[in-house]
C-alpha cells in the first residue's frame, strides 16, 4: 500500500516534470517564433522599402547609352565629320604569367615597341592601357591570343575623313564628346544629343540578364549638320592658297568666299593648315580661324566703301573732277603719297588706280563723323554674326580720339582695323544691291528622321540703296580692266568687279609702319552683273612684290575660274584669246 | 491531392516563364549587340568611303599614278552653242582639226 502509494507520488511528480518540461520548451519555442516573427515583420514591413532598394542595387544595373554624335556633311551632302567606335586594349598585369613572351606577341600585332610592351605587362598596377583605339582587326587578333589578363573596351572617336580640310571651320570634339572649337562647339548643343540609360538585372557572374524595358530611356541621338560649304570649292580654295604660300614665301593667307544674297559661306580657307584629327599634337596658335579672329588694316579694299557712303549722303558726283595733286599731299605735316602722280581724276578712275590722295580727299568731303557712320553701316565696328565662337568685332576708336591725320587715315584704310570676314560682308552688300546680310556655315540642322530644321537667321538690314550698289559695282569692274590695279584678277568672258589691297603691317617693335612688311589683298565678285560669289583673297607677309594686284588678284583669279567652272555658270562675254597677262606698268605701288 | 497538384502545376508553370525570361533576355542583349556591331560597320565604311574619296588623295592619285595635271592656259576650249548642230558632230570636229570641224557639222533634219 506505502509503495504503491509512494509510485503514484512519482508518477505525478513526472508528468508534473514534463509538464513544466513542455511548457519550458514551448515558451522558448514561442519565444524564438516571436523574435523570427518580429524580424519578419521589420524585414516585410519596416525596413521593407529601404530592403527593396538595396536589393535592387545589388541585383540591378544602370548602364548608361552614350548618345550618337550627329555627323556633320558640306553643301552635297559630304561626310565631312562622324563619330565611331574603336575597340581600346588594357590589360591586368597581376593576371599576366609570362610578360615578355606575350609583350613579343603583342608588339608583332600592335607595331608597337616590345619593350614599352612589356613594361607595362609587367607594372605593379591594377591596370594599365595597352593601346587605345585600335583598328578592329588588331583588337580581334589580341583577344585570340587568349590571354586572360588582356581585355577590350569599345571607345567613341571623332572622325574628320578630309583631314586637314575645312579644318579650321569643323573645329574638333574632345574625348568627352564635347566640342571644343569651330563647328564642333558653336553647334555642340545640336550635335550632342541626350544621354540615354538602360536598367537591366544582373546574375551571378555580373553579367546582364534581362533588360527592364518599362525602366530605361533611349538616347536621343544629336543632329546631323548641314554646311553650307561646299568640299569642292573649299578644296579648290586650299590648293591656290597653298600654292600661293609656296611663291611668295609669305608666313599665312586666307580666303573667304560667300554667297552674297544668302550669306552662305561656300569656303573659307586658312593657311598655315590644321589637321582636326591631329588636335591634341597641334598647338593652339593652329586652331585659330584667323578669317573671323585676326583683325588687320584693310588697306585701300576700304575706298569703295567710303566712296558709297559718299554718293548716298550725295557730298560726291561721279562726275566731279578732284585733284590729286601728282600723289602728294600734305595732312596734318605729314605727307600723304601715291606711288604714282596723278592729276584730276573723277571718283571711279580714283578707285581704278587706287589713289589714296584722291580717296583721302573724298573721305574729307564726307567728313569725320559721316565717314566713321558709313563704316559702322557696313558693319566694320562689330562681329558679323557668322555662326562661330570667338568672333572678333573690328577696332574702330570714336571721333573724338580720332587725330588730325585720321580721317584721311581712315579713308585709305589705315588707322582700323577688321577681319577678313566683316570685308566679305560688306563687299557683299555692294554686290547684291546694298543689303547687309548675316554670313553663315550651317545650311540646316537634320533630326534623326530626316526632317531638315532650318536656323534662323536675323534679316538682312539696307545698308546703301540699289543704284548706288550698281554705280559700285561698275566702278569696281574698271578695276580688273587693263587700265586698273588688277587685270591679273580678270576672267576671259566675265566682268569681275574687284579692289586690291596693299596694307603696311605695324612693326611691333618700332611701332610705326615696316614697308618691307605687307599684307596683300583682293576682294572681287563674278559675274558683276549677277554675283555667285564673293571672294577674298589675303596673303599675309608676301617676299618680294607684294601688292595684291601681284600676289592676290592671280590667285583670286584661279579660285573664282574654277569655282565658276564648278557651279556651272557659263561666260556671258565672247571669248577671247587667253593670253597670259603682263604686268601693267601703272599697277605697281597705286594701291 | 488535387489542390496540390495544382499548385504543383503552377509553380512549374512559374518557373518555366522565368526561365523564358531570362532565356530571352540574353537573347535579345545578344542582338542588341548584334545591330550595334552592324551599325558600327556602317559607320566605319561611310567613314572609309568618305576618306577614300577625299579630293587631296585623288588627286595625289591622279598626278601619280595616272600621271594626269590641272589644264593649262589654252588647253581648255569652250565650245559656243550652234543651233541645229549635234554636241557629238562638235566634238569631232574639236578633235579632227578646224576644217574637218567645218566640214563635218551635220545639219540636224
Amino acid at each position: 500500500m506505502k509503495r504503491r502509494a509512494q509510485w503514484r507520488c512519482n508518477e505525478e511528480w513526472v508528468t508534473r516534470q514534463f509538464f513544466r518540461r513542455l511548457l519550458g520548451v514551448a515558451v522558448i519555442l514561442s519565444g524564438m517564433a516571436l523574435v523570427v516573427g518580429w524580424r519578419l515583420v521589420d524585414l516585410q514591413i519596416v525596413q521593407a522599402a529601404a530592403l527593396a532598394k538595396r536589393a535592387e542595387r545589388q541585383q540591378e544595373r544602370m548602364i548608361p547609352i552614350e548618345a550618337e554624335r550627329g555627323a556633320i556633311y558640306d553643301r552635297q551632302g559630304r561626310v565631312v565629320a562622324m563619330s565611331s567606335e574603336l575597340p581600346s586594349l588594357f590589360a591586368v598585369p597581376s593576371a599576366i604569367d609570362h610578360p615578355a613572351a606575350l609583350g613579343a606577341e603583342l608588339a608583332a600585332i600592335l607595331e608597337r615597341p616590345r619593350q614599352e610592351l612589356v613594361r607595362r605587362l609587367s607594372a605593379d598596377r591594377p591596370f594599365v592601357w595597352l593601346d587605345r583605339q585600335v583598328a578592329p582587326a588588331r583588337a580581334q587578333a589580341v583577344l585570340a591570343l587568349g590571354s586572360e589578363g588582356i581585355g577590350v573596351v569599345v571607345e567613341n572617336r571623332r572622325f574628320y575623313p578630309k583631314r586637314a580640310l575645312m579644318g579650321h571651320l569643323i573645329g574638333f570634339a574632345g574625348l568627352d564628346h564635347q566640342g571644343l572649337e569651330g563647328l564642333e562647339l558653336s553647334y555642340d548643343h545640336l550635335l550632342r544629343g541626350e544621354r540615354g540609360w538602360l536598367l537591366v538585372e544582373r546574375d551571378a557572374a555580373g553579367r546582364a540578364v534581362f533588360p527592364k524595358s518599362a525602366r530605361s530611356a533611349q538616347p536621343a541621338k544629336g543632329r546631323d549638320l548641314r554646311l553650307t560649304v561646299d568640299e569642292v570649292i573649299q578644296y579648290s580654295m586650299e590648293q591656290a592658297l597653298d600654292a600661293a604660300l609656296r611663291q611668295t614665301e609669305a608666313a599665312s593667307a586666307i580666303a573667304v568666299m560667300m554667297e552674297p544674297r544668302s550669306g552662305a559661306i561656300l569656303g573659307m580657307a586658312v593657311r598655315p593648315e590644321f589637321n582636326p584629327n591631329q588636335a591634341a599634337a597641334t598647338s593652339a596658335e593652329r586652331w585659330r580661324n584667323r578669317a573671323i579672329t585676326d583683325l588687320y588694316e584693310p588697306g585701300s579694299t576700304i575706298k569703295p566703301l567710303i566712296l558709297a557712303g559718299a554718293l548716298e549722303d550725295r557730298k560726291i558726283r561721279l562726275d566731279e573732277l578732284i585733284d590729286c595733286e601728282q600723289g602728294s599731299m600734305l595732312v596734318a605735316n605729314r605727307r600723304l603719297r601715291d606711288h604714282l602722280p596723278h592729276g584730276l581724276l573723277t571718283p571711279p578712275q580714283i578707285i581704278q588706280v587706287s589713289s589714296n590722295v584722291g580717296a583721302a580727299k573724298i573721305g574729307m568731303q564726307l567728313g569725320a563723323p559721316r565717314l566713321r557712320h558709313w563704316l559702322t553701316e557696313f558693319g566694320l565696328d562689330r562681329p558679323t554674326g557668322i555662326d562661330l565662337k570667338g568672333e572678333a568685332g573690328g577696332l574702330l576708336r570714336p571721333v573724338a580720339q580720332w587725330s588730325g591725320r585720321s580721317l584721311a587715315s581712315h579713308a585709305i584704310g589705315q588707322e582700323l582695323a577688321i577681319t577678313p570676314m566683316q570685308l566679305v560682308a560688306a563687299y557683299a552688300a555692294l554686290a547684291n544691291g546694298g543689303l547687309l546680310v548675316t554670313p553663315h556655315l550651317v545650311d540646316a540642322a537634320v533630326l534623326p528622321d530626316g526632317t531638315r530644321q532650318a536656323i534662323e537667321r536675323p534679316a538682312a538690314r539696307r545698308v546703301i540703296s540699289r543704284r548706288t550698289a550698281d554705280r559700285l559695282r561698275d566702278i569696281l569692274v574698271s578695276v580688273t580692266a587693263p587700265e586698273g590695279t588688277a587685270p591679273k584678277a580678270a576672267i576671259p568672258g566675265f566682268r569681275v568687279a574687284g579692289k586690291t589691297g596693299t596694307a603696311q603691317k605695324i612693326d611691333p617693335e618700332t611701332r610705326r609702319y615696316d614697308p618691307r612688311e605687307v599684307i596683300s589683298s583682293f576682294i572681287g565678285f563674278v559675274p558683276a552683273e549677277s554675283p555667285q560669289f564673293v571672294l577674298l583673297v589675303i596673303i599675309d607677309g608676301p617676299q618680294g612684290a607684294g601688292w595684291g594686284g601681284v600676289v592676290a588678284a592671280p590667285v583670286f583669279r584661279q579660285i573664282a575660274e574654277e569655282t565658276l567652272h564648278y557651279l556651272g555658270v557659263m561666260p556671258q562675254a565672247p571669248m577671247v584669246a587667253q593670253a597670259a597677262y603682263v604686268t601693267p606698268h601703272d599697277v605697281r605701288g597705286t594701291e | 491531392m488535387w489542390i496540390g497538384a495544382g499548385l504543383a502545376a503552377a509553380m512549374l508553370a512559374a518557373v518555366w516563364e522565368r526561365s523564358e525570361v531570362v532565356s530571352l533576355g540574353y537573347e535579345v542583349g545578344e542582338l542588341r549587340k548584334l545591330r550595334d556591331l552592324e551599325l558600327q560597320r556602317h559607320r566605319a565604311l561611310i567613314l572609309e568611303s568618305a576618306s577614300l574619296s577625299s579630293l587631296e588623295r585623288v588627286d595625289r592619285l591622279a598626278a601619280d599614278t595616272l600621271g594626269m595635271g590641272a589644264a593649262k592656259p589654252g588647253q581648255i576650249q569652250l565650245v559656243p552653242e550652234r543651233p541645229g548642230v549635234e554636241p557629238a558632230s562638235m566634238l569631232a570636229a574639236l578633235t579632227g582639226g578646224a576644217q574637218v570641224a567645218e566640214a563635218s557639222f551635220k545639219e540636224r533634219p
